[in-house]
C-alpha cells in the first residue's frame, strides 16, 4: 500500500534528507467484570466479546508507533494496535499507516490507512491514557467506531478565526472489516465512503459537526443460507417472501451518519457531549439516534466523572408478513415455513439497539504517563434491543447488566 | 521563554506561545519553522510553565499530547533532561524554542517572553 502511494508523490523531495524517526507507544491493562450470564460485552464489533465473570480481554491492548519526518513538508506514520480482535488477519492490526504532505500551515494531505474523523475520540479511541473513561461510551461509539478505519485519502484545511482554530476535513476511501455481530460474525464492506468534518476549537472549547455516507455490503454465510431458503418458497405459499428476502439482503445499501459534539474543559470541569444519527436503506438496521453527556471534576490528581448515555431506534420494526396458511400442506412443511418466518422476523430485529447506561468512575493520574481508572456501568436494555452485545442465543435477553472495570493506562 | 540567540524573533505573545507549545502551529508567526524542546531537567519549572501557559497540570498536558501524538497529528516535542544539553541544542538549532528559569538563561539563548511564576 505505502509502496504504491509513494509512486504518486514527488519522491525525490522526500528522499532529500535522512528521515528523523521516532518510536513511541501506548497501552492499557484492564480487567472487567460482566454480571450477565447471556450477554457478552465488547468495546466495539471488531473485538471478541467477554461473557459472565472477569475478563482481561475487553480493554487490554497495546499500540506501537513509528513516526518519520523526511523534511518540513513530508512525514509518515505507522501504528500497530494489538488487541483481542475478531479478525486474525495481521493487516487488521495496522491502525494507521500514512504519508502526509503539508505544504504550509493551512493545508494537509494524507494517503494510506486512516481513521474517519466522525466523532470526538476518532483519532485516539484506543489510547486510553488520552481520555477520561474506561473506554469510549458504547451507546455512541460501538457501532460507528467499528467501521471508521479506512484506506484512502483526506485533505485538511485549518486556520485561525479570532481566538478559535477552524478545521475542515474531507475524506474518501473504503474499508472492509470482520465484525462480531450480536448473533453471528459478519464481514462488512464500505465502498466510496465520503466524510466531511468541521470543527472549531479554542482554549477551553471544542465544537464539531460531521457527516458521512457510504455504500455498504455485508457478507455472512448464515444470512445467505436464510435468504436462499426464503427465496425457494413458492410465491403461492408466501407472497411476500421475495420482497422480504430483498429487504434482508445486505448488498449495495447506502448508509448515512450525522454527528455533533461539544467539549468544555476548564481545567477543573470537563464536560463533553455528542449526538449521532444513523440512517440506512437496509431494512434490518432501522434508523437510530445515540448520544451521551459526561461531566468530570478534577481535584488535584483525581478526576471524578459521571456519564449518561443512550441509544434508540427512531422507527418501529416493520411487520414481517407471514406465509399463507395452507391446510393441505403436511404439518412438517408448515413447521418449516413458520420457522422461516420466525428467522426472517429475527433478522429484522437482530440489529436493534435500545439501551441506556449510567456510569460513574474516577481517573487517578498517579505518576507521569500513568493513570489508573475505575468505572462502574449500570446498563438498562430494552426489549429486543441488545444488539450492542454478543448474545449467547438469539433470544437471550437481560434487562439490566452491571459492568465494573479497572484499567491501568500508560504511554511511552 | 528562550529561542536561539541568532533568531530573528524578538518577542512572542502568550497566544503565539500557546499555538507553538500546544502543537497547533509548526512555525513562528513570521513563517519560519520552529523546533520545540521540552525542558525536562526541572519538573518544578515545567509544572509552573504549563500552569501559566494553559492553566493545566502536567498530567492534563500529557493526556492532551497523547491525543495529538497517537493520532499522528503532531509529534510531541523532544524532551531534554539536562540543562547543559538544552543550552547546547538551543545554540545549535536556529529554529529552537524552550523555557528555562531566568537564572538558567545562557548566552546561546535570547529571551522572547517572561512569565512571572
Amino acid at each position: 500500500m505505502l509502496l504504491c502511494l509513494s509512486l504518486l508523490l514527488p519522491w525525490s523531495e522526500v528522499a532529500l534528507a535522512e528521515p528523523d524517526v521516532k518510536f513511541s507507544g501506548f497501552g492499557n491493562i484492564g480487567v472487567i467484570h460482566n454480571d450477565s450470564r447471556v450477554l457478552g460485552f465488547h468495546r466495539d464489533y471488531t473485538m471478541e466479546a467477554s461473557g459472565h465473570g472477569w475478563s482481561a480481554n475487553v480493554d487490554s491492548m497495546m499500540g506501537l508507533q513509528l513516526n518519520a519526518r523526511f523534511n518540513n513538508h513530508f512525514d509518515a506514520m505507522v501504528q500497530v494496535l494489538l488487541m483481542d480482535r475478531v479478525s486474525d488477519d495481521l493487516e487488521d492490526a495496522l491502525e494507521w499507516a500514512f504519508i502526509r504532505y503539508q505544504p504550509n500551515e493551512q493545508w494537509s494531505f494524507r494517503a494510506g490507512r486512516l481513521g474517519l474523523d466522525l466523532y470526538m475520540l476518532s483519532e485516539y479511541k484506543d489510547v486510553s491514557y488520552a481520555y477520561l473513561w474506561a473506554r469510549p461510551v458504547p451507546e455512541f461509539y460501538s457501532v460507528i467506531s467499528s467501521t471508521t478505519r479506512y484506506n484512502g485519502l483526506d485533505i485538511t484545511y485549518s486556520r485561525h478565526l479570532n481566538d478559535y482554530m477552524f478545521e475542515a476535513r474531507l475524506a474518501y476511501g473504503n474499508n472492509n472489516s470482520d465484525l462480531a455481530g450480536a448473533d453471528q460474525t459478519v464481514n462488512i464492506e464500505l465502498d466510496a465512503i465520503g466524510a466531511l468534518t468541521l470543527s472549531l476549537s479554542s482554549h477551553d472549547w471544542l465544537w464539531r459537526l460531521a457527516f458521512a455516507r457510504s455504500d455498504i455490503s455485508g457478507n455472512n454465510p448464515e444470512a445467505d443460507a436464510l435468504l436462499s431458503m426464503i427465496e425457494s418458497v413458492p410465491a403461492t405459499l408466501w407472497p411476500a417472501g421475495r420482497s422480504i428476502a430483498a429487504d434482508i439482503r445486505y448488498k449495495n445499501r447506502i448508509s448515512e451518519y450525522y454527528a455533533a459534539g461539544a467539549r468544555y474543559d476548564s481545567g477543573h470541569w470537563l464536560i463533553q457531549s455528542e449526538l449521532g444519527y444513523t440512517d440506512t436503506n437496509w431494512q434490518p438496521l432501522q434508523p437510530y439516534i445515540s448520544g451521551y453527556i459526561s461531566i468530570g471534576r478534577r481535584v488535584e490528581d483525581f478526576t471524578f466523572y459521571g456519564v449518561y448515555a443512550g441509544v434508540r431506534h427512531t422507527e418501529n420494526t416493520p411487520e414481517v408478513e407471514p406465509p399463507l396458511i395452507q391446510p393441505f400442506l403436511p404439518p412438517e412443511q408448515q413447521m418449516q415455513l413458520s420457522a422461516l418466518h420466525q428467522a426472517a422476523e429475527h433478522a429484522y430485529q437482530s440489529s436493534r439497539q435500545q439501551q441506556h447506561t449510567f456510569s460513574a468512575g474516577v481517573r487517578w493520574d498517579f505518576a507521569e504517563d500513568f493513570a489508573l481508572k475505575l468505572q462502574w456501568d449500570y446498563v438498562n436494555i430494552g426489549d429486543q434491543g441488545s444488539a450492542l452485545w454478543v448474545r449467547e442465543a438469539p433470544e437471550s435477553q437481560d434487562q439490566r447488566v452491571q459492568l465494573f472495570s479497572i484499567n491501568l493506562s500508560f504511554v511511552f | 521563554m528562550v529561542v536561539n540567540a541568532e533568531s530573528s524573533i524578538e518577542s512572542l505573545t502568550h497566544n503565539e506561545l500557546v499555538d507553538i507549545f500546544m502543537g497547533r502551529y509548526r512555525t513562528f508567526p513570521n513563517g519560519r519553522s520552529v523546533t520545540v524542546y521540552e525542558n525536562a531537567s526541572d519538573q518544578q519549572v515545567r509544572e509552573a510553565f504549563y500552569r501559566s501557559l494553559v492553566n493545566r497540570n502536567l498530567a492534563q498536558v500529557n493526556a492532551y499530547w497523547a491525543r495529538l501524538q497517537f493520532s499522528g497529528r503532531v509529534r510531541q516535542p523532544e524532551e531534554i533532561r539536562n540543562l547543559e544539553s538544552l543550552s547546547e541544542r538551543i545554540g545549535s538549532t536556529p529554529s529552537a524554542i524552550s523555557f528555562v528559569r531566568s537564572s538558567d538563561v545562557t548566552e546561546k539563548m535570547k529571551v522572547v517572553h517572561r512569565f512571572d511564576l
